[in-house]
This record gives C-alpha cells, sequence and structure tokens, in this order.
C-alpha cells in the first residue's frame, strides 16, 4: 500500500516537470512565432470591392466639381 | 489459448510501434544531419523553368476568406501571360461565388468555375476534376480556400518539375492562426514536425513524400495517365501520390515554398477533420497496398515506406489495442509483466504521437528557431490520445461503410477567416 502511495506521488511529481515548461509557455508566450511571417508579403487590404467603389466615387466628385468650373461652351 | 494469443497480439503491436518509433527516429536524425551539412542545401531554383500553370481553388461556402487568398493571387510573381487561376466555385450557397466573379472581371488570368447544387457540393476531388477540365497549363497547382500563399511560391513550386520524372509537388503550410489557442499551437507543432521533419526526411531519403492535397500540386500530362482524382477517396491526395509512384514518377518536397493555412480551432472541428483524414487514409492503405507489393516501378526501400506510410492510421489504434491488452495480461499471466517491463515502455514511448512523436516535434521546432514552441511538446500526449479514439471510431467507419458499400461524406472544414493570429485580419 505504501508503495503503491509513492507510485502515486512520483507520477504526479514526474507529470509537473513534463507539463510545467508548457503552462510556462502558455501563460507567458514568448515565442514570436514563425520566422517565415517576418517577410511574408500580405497583399490583403479590405473588401475588393467596397474599397474599388469608394475609390471610383471620389474621383467622379472629385471630376465633376472640376467640370462645374468650366466655362459653358453650348451655343 | 487464450493467453498465448493475447501475447501473441501484444507482441505483434509492440514491433508494428517499434518499426514507426525506428522510422520516426531515423527521419529525425536525417534531418539534423542534413541542417549541418552545408552540402546538401536545396538546390537553387531552376530560372528556366517556367511552364504554363493552372491554379486551383475549389471553394464551398467561403466567403469569410476566399478574398485574402484571391488579392494574394493577384500579386503573384510569376509571369501572367503563363498563369490562370481557376478557383471552382462549388455549389456555394454564400457571396463565394459573387466575390469571385468581381476578382474575374479585374484580372484577366482570375477565371471562375461554377458549380451548381445538382452537380457541385460533392466533395473536393470532383471539384477539382471538373477545374482540370477547364484548366490549359502543362502544371497544376492546388491551393485551398483558406490558406495564404507567398507571392514568389508559384516559381519554388514548378522548379522541381524540370526533372522529367517530377510528377508531383508538395510544399510547407504553415500555421497562420497558432496563437489562437492550445489546439491551434499543438496543430503548429504537428505542422512543423510532420513538414519540417518527416517530409524534408522522405525527399532527402529517396521515399515517398505525401502530396498533401494543398500548397502543391501535379504535371497535367501524369494526372491524366494515372485518371485524375478519384471521387470515391476521401483523401484523394495520398490516392493520387501512391497512384503517382505506381506510374514510376516521383513527388518532390520544396520545404522553401511556404503557404499561411487556417487550422482548426475546437476540438469537434479537429474531430472531424481528422476522421475524414484517417477513413480516407485506411480507404487508400485497402484499395493500394497490394499494388505496392508488386509494383515493379518501387525500389524496396520506397515499398517499404510506401507501406508503412499507408498503414499509419493504424498505429493509434494497435496503440490503444496494447495498452488495453496489457491489463488482462498482467492478471492472466504472471510470467507476462516480464516481458512487459520491456514492451510497456517502449509502447509508452511511441504513446505520445506516431504522427509527431516527441523527438520529432521537438527538432523540427529547434531547425526552425521556436525553442519557446518546442516546451509545448508535452501537450501532444493529448492530441494522440484524442486521436487513438479518431482512429479507432474511424476504422470501425470504414468496416461499417464497406459492409454497406457506401465511401463517406465529405466532412467539410469551416473557415472564418478571424481568430487570432501573427497577420492582422
Amino acid at each position: 500500500m505504501f508503495s503503491f502511495y509513492i507510485c502515486l506521488v512520483a507520477i504526479a511529481i514526474i507529470s509537473m516537470i513534463l507539463f510545467m515548461p508548457a503552462f510556462l509557455e502558455l501563460k507567458r508566450p514568448k515565442d514570436n512565432g514563425p520566422r517565415q511571417i517576418k517577410s511574408f508579403k500580405l497583399a490583403y487590404t479590405g473588401p475588393f470591392t467596397e474599397n474599388e467603389l469608394k475609390l471610383e466615387k471620389a474621383q467622379v466628385i472629385k471630376l465633376s466639381s472640376a467640370l462645374t468650373l468650366l466655362p459653358n461652351l453650348e451655343v | 489459448m487464450i493467453i498465448a494469443l493475447l501475447q501473441g497480439f501484444f507482441g505483434f503491436c509492440a514491433i508494428i510501434i517499434t518499426a514507426y518509433l525506428v522510422r520516426h527516429y531515423i527521419f529525425t536524425l536525417t534531418v539534423l544531419k542534413k541542417s549541418k551539412n552545408r552540402k546538401t542545401q536545396t538546390a537553387p531554383l531552376n530560372a528556366s523553368c517556367n511552364p504554363t500553370v493552372s491554379i486551383l481553388i475549389p471553394a464551398h461556402n467561403e466567403e469569410h476568406v476566399i478574398e485574402k487568398i484571391l488579392q494574394q493571387m493577384s500579386q503573384l510573381t510569376y509571369p501572367k501571360d503563363k498563369l490562370e487561376v481557376i478557383m471552382i466555385d462549388d455549389a456555394s450557397s454564400d457571396k463565394t461565388g459573387q466575390i469571385a466573379d468581381e476578382y474575374s472581371k479585374r484580372y484577366n488570368f482570375i477565371k471562375v468555375l461554377h458549380r451548381d447544387k445538382k452537380i457541385g457540393g460533392k466533395g473536393k476531388p470532383a471539384a477539382l476534376n471538373a477545374g482540370l477540365k477547364m484548366s490549359k497549363g502543362d502544371i497544376f497547382l492546388i491551393f485551398d480556400a483558406d490558406y495564404l500563399p507567398e507571392i514568389e511560391i508559384v516559381e519554388k513550386l514548378v522548379s522541381p518539375f524540370s526533372n522529367p520524372q517530377v510528377g508531383a509537388v508538395q510544399g510547407r503550410p504553415v500555421v497562420l492562426n497558432e496563437p489562437e489557442n492550445i489546439l491551434t499551437r499543438m496543430i503548429a507543432l504537428e505542422r512543423i514536425s510532420g513538414y519540417r521533419v518527416d517530409q524534408e526526411a522522405r525527399n532527402s531519403l529517396g521515399l515517398i513524400p505525401q502530396f498533401g492535397g494543398t500548397v502543391g500540386g501535379f504535371r497535367h500530362s501524369v494526372l491524366d495517365e494515372v485518371g485524375g482524382f478519384d471521387p470515391k477517396m476521401l483523401t484523394e491526395d495520398t490516392d493520387l501520390t501512391i497512384s503517382i509512384y505506381g506510374a514510376g514518377y516521383k513527388v518532390s518536397y520544396v520545404g522553401e515554398a511556404e503557404c499561411y493555412e487556417e487550422a482548426v480551432n475546437n476540438w469537434r472541428a479537429y474531430w472531424r477533420q481528422r476522421h475524414r483524414w484517417a477513413r480516407g487514409h485506411m480507404q487508400v492503405c485497402f484499395k493500394h497496398s497490394f499494388n505496392i507489393l508488386k509494383s515493379k516501378k518501387l525500389n524496396l526501400k520506397e515499398k517499404v515506406d510506401g507501406l508503412l506510410l499507408l498503414h499509419i492510421y493504424f498505429v493509434p489504434i494497435l496503440t490503444l489495442l496494447s495498452l488495453l491488452l496489457g491489463i488482462p495480461l498482467i492478471v492472466l499471466s504472471p510470467e507476462t509483466p516480464q516481458i512487459l517491463w520491456f514492451i510497456v515502455p517502449v509502447t509508452l514511448y511511441s504513446f505520445v504521437g506516431n504522427f509527431a512523436p516527441f523527438f520529432e516535434v521537438g527538432i523540427g521546432a529547434y531547425l526552425d528557431g521556436r525553442k519557446r514552441l518546442q516546451w509545448l511538446a508535452p501537450l501532444m500526449i493529448f492530441a494522440f490520445l484524442y486521436n487513438m479514439l479518431i482512429c479507432s471510431k474511424a476504422f470501425i467507419d470504414v468496416l461499417i461503410g464497406f459492409l454497406r458499400g457506401s465511401q463517406g461524406d465529405w466532412a467539410k472544414t469551416e473557415h472564418l477567416g478571424k481568430g487570432k493570429s501573427y497577420i492582422s485580419n
């Protein structure tokens, strides 16, 4: 019976030793991630269609305001 | 009689587990040796190799992620006059098709293939076959919709095809949402060991690197020769790998061709994904094991590695059985414990994972410069316990499916494109 308790304690201690580094890293992660991430270029800048529409509208507004300044050539 | 049978089966399990243990040990040493030997560094890219390339992106309800990969495709550095991107909208009920159409209007090298609900939604292999018919490239590459490839990836994946014996190529997926939770971190560890060590070693040793279904591709003529993707297979990638070797070609692993992926972030999705992998792998095992043995195109070490590769998903089941058998053996046979003192430690050593044994995980993380990530390796015990159950269930489903004549449904993995990652969303 005594040896059984000794085994239990030994297993508990070994488990703690085994998992302690994992708990430390989970609690305070210091891993910087894959090295590849530093050179990775992400092309995604946002939803494509929305940006495109906004850009076109802005350009149209600018152009129309510029056109109103021109003289009326209608005869 | 019963005790003798139990002892025999226990011994058989231990021998198989030990064989995989030795295999992974050899892989790890090979990669360590290669990293120290400068002369065996990867050959430079073949700049003269620039064939026409078709990129296939099968997608079913991927509106959350499809835009990112399509924008990444628009930035690829491969000559656009030799490149086409075919996005296969496989019976999507969300905005996947609409988003793809917008990109198709903007970029003339991006095309969209819409499959309606009558013919679509039946799994990735069927979608890829449809895309294959539409593709014109000499080489075609496959990317899953949730992947983010680097912009120079096409050149890197295409380079090995300058060797006419190369029929397929496989790059390296890297988990993007690794910091999200414990599961994603464990999956990242699995990926590091699986690709940085396992695939790398198999490539170096002239064994059978596996095409993983994404971040890779084939020579179009080779795929036509082997009959395309088998829609009945749940793991068409493994099936094709073996078919390609059977036809006398090779798969080349390119570790420098990196692509970010979104790993599953909950245990239920992990179960569904790995269950499909296990079940599909077992299907391929039953289909190809005998073909490998009698093949005249494979040498002895390729045959051995091919068989070990195909049977790998049975190892967790054997491990579970051997652990369960140990208990009645101890009770029924007093002399057996003497054998167990030798076998049990060996079994326990492999207990922690046949997909990513501790030393593969540790060395893979070390070679990647991720020393702190190595600290998480003991957590793989839980993943492997889970995988034991997954593989056992998959085997039962395979047997039931065999009796009923059904191959199983394609379990789609949901991608949200969110979550904590190393790149801001």
